[in-house]
């Protein structure tokens, strides 16, 4: 076969996978222009390598739109070094990566990292900006426990404060108590019911959508959703965690609030 | 597996989206997915694409791709006729308290009981409510069926204030339904947070929903309660014992018998 030609003939197909990455990954503008010719070039490498490899056992729309994910995907762990983007920043785009960076890894303020994503991305408006801000994981080193209040520690203001650092402290250590619970029986489901899981309640995908990937029916993959949220939720009510703790939780926020669907496998790390 | 980034070949990510694997791979690859994030991205985002019928197929593809449209046509209908909240109004059924106030038509009776915090979010039932309200929000169409379901759908999300504007589509579509009339005054008590407004519009939506049948239990009784909630005691007495001219023997009754005395109990003599 001629490589050559092939490319050409499916030249609108590639770039119709490449904008629909773009649109899934927020490129927009000169941004998306650049990321569509690296993925063309990604095509044209080692002599069509990328094509030659197709056996056509998937629709090629399907096969393009996974290459030229990956190979978004590469060119972002590359920039990103060891630090990497929760899921949800990669799925609001590189704005909300850069925001989630500098809070989040370079420790900086909302007023101060807004400006620095505004000056790139000045699509972004205030509002959306913090909104997406709201959603960053300000990892905190650990408090120190056991430290003797000096001076300039402030004593507690009141006992209203005081007693709203104490449901949050005690909030806190149900959230950890929680995500120690569900990470337990999490771990104790098959990798199946772990992937049903994330791609269910993480990724909101429809049931049916699922059921086409795993080649289940419909309906019993419904009902095992619902008896893996029951597992959940028994030892939950097992381990002492109420759904009223769940729903102060919900309501009030718990950062230290995590849901672990297993460990992650690991990556080919490029250097930083 | 490709064995030197140790993540699956693209190809054979392709094939577990549209759902062709064969059994061994699938299970190696779910093995892999389950614990990476890449990939699983992927997956989730390219499946988005496989929803769509694809035209790189072969000629007997287009025959099935017209079967699944006739197919697809028969769903919409079937879709079209069937309340999507069925199946959330039967796990509504199996909450211990109702999480809100006001009455839904066409669900189950269920007390509501007033506890200090959320009560409903103590009942493990009400996270299955949740899911099955999930569905309805995600069944596709703008129907009034279909907007009403994801108007009363959306309350049991904690998302009243979209409910509201759910329900004011549906009832604007098809203004003669006393269900959607009385359904958005249940929107409307349950965003009100006790703000007048929300309240009095909901006393209105009532209103309209009398016009069309004086005898609509679920406007009468959410009638009474948004007067009650507005603090015009007498207004609400008067509704109360109206409805329970309509409904004297129902679980609903002895509610609004209870409401009524304890308003009475609270006047002042005269």
């Amino acid at each position: 076969m001629n490589w050559e030609t092939f490319f050409l003939d499916n030249l609108s197909l590639i770039d119709r996978a490449a904008a629909f990455v773009c649109r899934k990954y927020g490129l927009s503008g000169a941004d998306a222009e650049d990321f569509a010719s690296t993925a063309r070039l990604k095509l044209l490498e080692d002599d069509y390598a990328v094509l030659r490899k197709f056996e056509g056992k998937c629709s090629l729309s399907t096969y393009l739109t996974v290459v030229i994910q990956r190979h978004y995907l590469d060119q972002k762990i590359h920039e990103w070094g060891k630090w990497r983007p929760s899921m949800r920043a990669r799925r609001a785009g590189d704005g909300a990566i850069l925001l989630e960076r500098l809070m989040s890894r370079d420790g900086l303020g909302i007023g101060e990292a807004s400006t620095i994503v505004r000056q790139k991305y000045p699509e972004l408006d205030a509002q959306t900006l913090q909104a997406l801000a709201a959603g960053v994981v300000i990892r905190q080193p650990r408090r120190q426990k056991n430290v003797e209040r000096t001076e300039e520690m402030r004593e507690p203001a009141s006992e209203a404060s005081a007693e709203t650092e104490l449901l949050s402290g005690e909030r806190e250590g149900a959230a950890r108590r929680t995500s120690a619970v569900l990470k337990r029986a999490l771990d104790g489901f098959p990798a199946e019911d772990r992937l049903i899981m994330r791609l269910r309640f993480i990724d909101a995908l429809k049931v049916s959508t699922i059921a086409r990937m795993l080649q289940a029916d419909q309906k019993q993959l419904y009902r095992r959703i619902d008896r893996l949220v029951a597992g959940l939720r028994e030892a939950l009510l097992a381990a002492g965690v109420g759904m009223s703790d769940i729903g102060d939780m919900l309501t009030y926020g718990a950062e230290a609030l995590q849901v672990d669907f297993g460990s992650e496998t690991s990556l080919p790390q490029v250097p930083p | 597996m490709n064995p030197s980034s140790l993540h699956p070949g693209d190809e054979e990510l392709g094939r577990f989206v549209e759902g062709t694997l064969d059994p061994n791979s699938r299970a190696r690859l779910v093995d892999h997915v389950a614990g990476c994030d890449e990939c699983r991205m992927i997956v989730v985002n390219s499946s988005e694409l496989v929803e769509t019928p694809q035209a790189d197929r072969r000629w007997w593809l287009a025959i099935a791709a017209g079967l699944i449209l006739v197919a697809a046509g028969v769903m919409f209908t079937y879709n079209q006729h069937r309340d999507p909240l069925v199946n959330v109004a039967a796990a509504y059924g199996q909450l211990k308290s109702r999480p809100i106030e006001a009455r839904l038509s066409g669900f189950p009776y269920v007390p509501r009981h007033v506890t200090r915090g959320e009560a409903d979010e103590k009942d493990p039932n009400f996270f299955l409510l949740q899911s099955k309200a999930q569905d309805a929000i995600e069944v596709p169409g703008q129907s009034p069926r279909v907007l009403h379901a994801h108007g009363v759908a959306l309350l049991f999300n904690g998302r009243a204030d979209e409910a509201v504007t759910a329900l004011v589509a549906a009832a604007i579509r098809e203004p003669g339904n006393t269900r959607y009339q009385s359904d958005l005054a249940a929107a409307l008590i349950a965003a009100s947070r006790l703000d007048p407004k929300k309240l009095e519009s909901a006393v209105a939506m009532c209103d309209r929903a009398l016009q069309v049948d004086s005898r609509a239990p679920d406007a009468l009784f959410n009638r009474a309660l948004a007067l009650d909630m507005l603090g015009r005691s007498r207004e609400a007495i008067a509704a109360y014992d109206h409805y329970l001219a309509v409904d004297s023997s129902s679980p609903w009754a002895a509610e609004a018998t209870h409401h009524r005395d304890a308003i009475r109990a609270s006047l002042p003599p005269s």
